[in-house]
C-alpha cells in the first residue's frame, strides 16, 4: 500500500475522530455527512475513471437504486434496514453487470453517452407514475383471463411504491437492535468509518495485480490485452464495484435524510460526481476524498456571495480545471516533488 | 388512430427535432476541431433566444414595426451569442494550451477592475496591486500549472465546458431573470392544414431556415479555404499545423460558428417553446444524443439523427406517455449504440482513431 498512503489513512482517521469533538454544530456535521455520502460514490467513480479510464455519467442511477431499495423495502415491506441495503447492493450488481457488459465495449464519448442514457432511464423510472405500469399489468392479467377487480387489488400496493415525482418520506433510521443512528454526530462516525474502510480496500486493490492491470487498460487497452490482461471482465468488475459504492451511499442517504425523491438523482448529480473526482484529482483515490469535501462544502462557503453563489461556484470550478488539470491532489504532489528536487539539487 | 393524429405527433416532433439537430450540428463543429464535447452548447441556444427576445422587445419599444424588429433581433442574437462563443474560447479554452501576453494582460486588467470596484482604492494603488498580483500569477502559473498544461486531456476540457455552462447560466439568470420569455410568432399563428393535421407557420420557417443553415455550413466546409483548413485540423491537428494552418484560429472559429448555429435555433424556437435561463442542459443532452447517434464528427448525420430523435419523442409522447418520452428516445439511442458503436452514419474505422 505504500508508506504515504498508510500515513494518509491514519491522518484521515485522526481527523474523523476529532472533527465532531471540535465542531459540535449539527449544521456543519450535516454538511460533512453529505460530503461523506458523495465521497463514497466518488471513491468508486475514481477507481473506474482514474484507474480503469472508463467514464461514467450514470452514477446517480446506481445511487438512486441503492436509495430506493432501502426506502421501499423498509417503508413498504418493513424489512430490516441492513437487509434492504444488501438487496440494493445485489440489485445494483445485477444492473451494473447487465448494463456494463455491452456498455463497456464502447469507448470515449460513446461510453459517456451510454452511461448518461442509463442514468437518465433510471431517473425517468423513478419519476414515472407507477399507475401507468400497474394498469398495463392489469390489462395483461385480464387478457390472460384473470378477474379485473382481483388483479387490481393484487397490483394496488405496487402503484405507490416509488411515490413518483414527489418521492416518499418516513424512512426509518439505521440501527442495530435498540441502538439507533439518529444524531448527526453518530451519522458522521458511521459514514466516515465506512469511507475509511472503503479507502483502505481501494488502496489495497490499486496496489495489487488487478490495480496494475487496470492502469494498463487506462494507458492502452490493446497493449494491455497483448500483455495477457483479460480486459473485458475486468472493466465490468470495476464498474460493478463503483455501482456498489454508489449503492451503499444511496442507502445511507435514504436513512440519513429519511426522505427520497427523484430530484436527488438527476444527470446534474452524475455530472457533479464526475466534477468532484476531477477537481480532487483523477489519478489518485485521495482525489475523490479531497474533491468531494471541497465541492460539497464550497456552496456553504460561497453563501457569503448571496445570489451570486452559483456564478462563483462555476468560476471556482472553471479556474480549478483550467489551471490544475490533475486536480488538487495532483497539484500538491507536483509542488512537493518540485520542492524536493529543488532542495536536493 | 388515424393518420392525421399520427402526423400531428410527427409535426410536433419535427419542431423539437430541429433544435436537437442544430445543437447536434454545433457539437460536431467543436468536436471536429478539438475533440471536445462542448456541454455549454445548450447555453448558446438559450442565449440566442433570450438576447433575441430582449432586443426585439427593445426595438418594439422604440416604435419599430415587427417586420423590422424581428430580423434586427435575429442579427443581434446571432452577433451577441457568437461573441460569447469566441470569448469562451479565448478565456477558458485557449489558456489550457498556451498562455499569451494577452492572457496575462487580461488578468492584470481584471485585477485592476476588482481593486477599483470591490476594494475601492485610488488609481495608483490599484495599478500597483494589479501589477504585483499579476506578476505573482505569472510566476505561479509558470512554476506550477504551465508545465502540466500542455496537451490538456479531453475530460479536463469537457469539465471546463461544464463550468462554462454553469457560469453562463448564472449570468443569464442575473441579466434576464428566472421567468420564461414570450415572443410573437414571426409569420402569424394561423395554422396550416395538411392531411388532417395542423402545422404552425413557425415550424415551417424553422425547418426551412435549418435546411438553409445546413446547406451553408456544408458549402463552407466544401468550397472555402478556411472550411478546408478546419477539416484538415479535424483530421490531424499536428499535420495541419505543419502545413501552415493556424490551428488556434480554426478552433476559435469553430467555437464562434457553433455558437452562431445554436443562436439560430434558440431564436427560432422561442415563439413556440418559450425560453428561460435554465433550458440549456437538457438541450445539450439531447443534442449530444443526436451527435452520437449520427456518428460523432458527422454534421449531416447529427442533423438527421436530431430530427429522428425529435420525431421519436413526438410519437412517444403522443402514443405512449409524455412521462416516458425521454426514456423512449434514450432506449433507442442505446440500442443503436450497442448494435453500431460508431453511430448510425459514423465510420467504425474513424471511431477507432479518435483519441477519446
Amino acid at each position: 500500500m505504500g508508506r504515504g498512503n498508510i500515513i494518509g489513512l491514519i491522518v484521515l482517521a485522526v481527523l474523523v475522530a476529532v472533527f465532531p469533538l471540535v465542531m459540535t454544530s449539527p449544521y456543519y456535521l450535516r454538511v460533512m455527512n453529505f460530503a461523506g455520502i458523495y465521497c463514497m460514490i466518488c471513491i468508486g467513480l475514481s477507481l473506474l475513471l482514474g484507474y480503469a479510464g472508463q467514464i461514467s455519467i450514470g452514477q446517480a442511477g446506481f445511487f438512486a437504486i441503492g436509495a430506493y431499495s432501502s426506502g421501499i423495502f423498509t417503508v413498504h415491506f418493513g424489512w430490516n434496514p441492513w437487509l434492504a441495503m444488501l438487496v440494493g447492493i445485489v440489485l445494483n450488481c445485477i444492473v451494473a453487470f447487465i448494463v456494463g457488459t455491452p456498455t463497456l465495449k464502447l469507448r470515449g464519448h460513446y461510453l459517456a453517452m451510454a452511461t448518461l442514457g442509463i442514468g437518465e432511464i433510471i431517473h425517468v423510472a423513478a419519476v414515472a407514475d407507477l399507475e401507468d405500469f400497474t394498469s398495463l399489468f392489469q390489462k395483461v392479467a385480464v387478457w390472460f383471463g384473470a378477474d379485473a377487480t382481483k388483479a387490481r387489488a393484487a397490483l394496488e400496493p405496487f402503484s405507490e411504491l416509488t411515490g413518483g415525482p414527489s418521492g416518499f418520506a418516513g424512512i426509518p433510521p439505521l440501527g442495530i437492535g435498540a441502538w439507533q443512528v439518529s444524531e448527526p454526530w453518530q451519522w458522521f462516525y458511521l459514514i466516515w468509518i465506512v469511507i475509511l474502510v472503503a479507502m483502505a480496500l481501494s488502496l489495497n486493490l490499486i496496489h495489487s495485480r488487478i490495480g496494475r492491470a487496470l492502469r494498463a487498460i487506462h494507458g492502452n487497452e490493446e497493449a494491455a490485452r497483448a500483455m495477457g490482461i483479460n480486459t473485458a471482465p475486468l472493466k465490468v468488475r470495476i464498474f460493478i464495484i463503483s455501482a456498489v459504492a454508489a449503492s451503499i451511499a444511496g442507502s445511507f442517504y435514504a436513512h440519513f435524510v429519511t426522505f427520497i425523491s427523484p430530484d436527488t438523482f438527476t444527470i446534474n448529480d452524475s455530472i457533479l460526481f464526475l466534477v468532484m473526482v476531477a477537481v480532487g484529482g483523477m489519478m489518485n483515490v485521495w482525489g475523490a476524498v479531497v474533491g468531494s469535501l471541497i465541492m460539497a462544502t464550497l456552496p456553504e462557503s460561497l453563501r457569503f456571495f448571496h445570489d451570486y453563489d452559483i456564478l462563483m461556484y462555476g468560476l471556482v470550478l472553471l479556474l480549478i480545471m483550467m489551471f490544475m488539470p490533475d486536480g488538487i491532489v495532483g497539484l500538491v504532489t507536483r509542488l512537493r516533488t518540485g520542492l524536493v528536487s529543488k532542495l536536493t539539487r | 388512430m388515424d393518420l392525421g393524429t399520427i402526423l400531428q405527433y410527427v409535426f410536433s416532433g419535427i419542431t423539437v427535432g430541429a433544435v436537437y439537430a442544430m445543437v447536434g450540428l454545433g457539437f460536431t463543429m467543436i468536436y471536429n476541431s478539438t475533440s471536445i464535447i462542448n456541454l455549454a452548447q445548450g447555453e448558446f441556444v438559450m442565449l440566442g433566444g433570450l438576447i433575441g427576445v430582449s432586443s426585439v422587445g427593445l426595438f418594439k419599444s422604440w416604435g419599430l414595426p415587427p417586420y423590422a424588429a424581428i430580423p434586427m433581433g435575429f442579427v443581434i442574437a446571432l452577433a451577441g451569442t457568437t461573441l460569447v462563443g469566441l470569448l469562451i474560447e479565448k478565456v477558458a479554452i485557449e489558456p489550457t494550451d498556451r498562455l499569451t501576453i494577452f492572457h496575462y494582460g487580461g488578468i492584470a486588467v481584471v485585477l485592476y477592475g476588482l481593486a477599483r470596484i470591490v476594494g475601492e482604492v485610488s488609481v495608483p494603488v490599484a495599478v500597483v496591486i494589479a501589477a504585483v498580483l499579476s506578476a505573482a500569477a505569472y510566476w505561479l502559473l509558470r512554476n506550477t500549472s504551465v508545465p502540466s498544461m500542455k496537451n490538456p486531456s479531453v475530460l479536463q476540457l469537457v469539465i471546463i465546458t461544464v463550468a462554462i455552462s454553469i457560469v453562463l447560466r448564472g449570468i443569464a439568470m442575473f441579466v434576464f431573470g428566472k421567468n420564461p420569455y414570450f415572443m410573437q410568432h414571426f409569420l402569424g399563428e394561423d395554422p396550416i392544414r395538411i392531411l388532417g393535421a395542423t402545422v404552425l407557420p413557425q415550424t415551417v420557417l424553422i425547418v426551412a431556415v435549418i435546411i438553409v443553415v445546413v446547406v451553408i455550413v456544408g458549402l463552407f466546409y466544401a468550397f472555402t479555404m478556411t472550411g478546408k483548413a478546419m477539416q484538415a485540423c479535424s483530421f490531424n491537428r499536428q499535420i495541419a499545423k505543419l502545413m501552415g494552418i493556424n490551428d488556434r484560429k480554426m478552433i476559435l472559429l469553430s467555437f464562434g460558428m457553433s455558437a452562431m448555429v445554436g443562436a439560430v435555433a434558440g431564436y427560432l424556437v422561442t415563439p413556440i417553446t418559450l425560453m428561460d435561463y435554465d433550458r440549456g442542459p437538457m438541450l445539450a443532452l439531447k443534442g449530444f444524443g443526436a451527435a452520437v447517434l449520427g456518428g460523432l464528427g458527422n454534421g449531416y448525420g447529427a442533423v438527421v439523427a436530431g430530427f429522428t430523435l425529435g420525431i421519436l419523442e413526438g410519437l412517444g409522447t403522443g402514443l405512449i406517455s409524455s412521462g416516458y418520452k425521454d426514456a423512449i428516445s434514450l432506449i433507442i439511442l442505446l440500442a443503436v449504440l450497442f448494435y453500431r458503436p460508431s453511430g448510425l452514419f459514423g465510420s467504425t474505422e474513424a471511431a477507432k482513431l479518435k483519441e477519446f
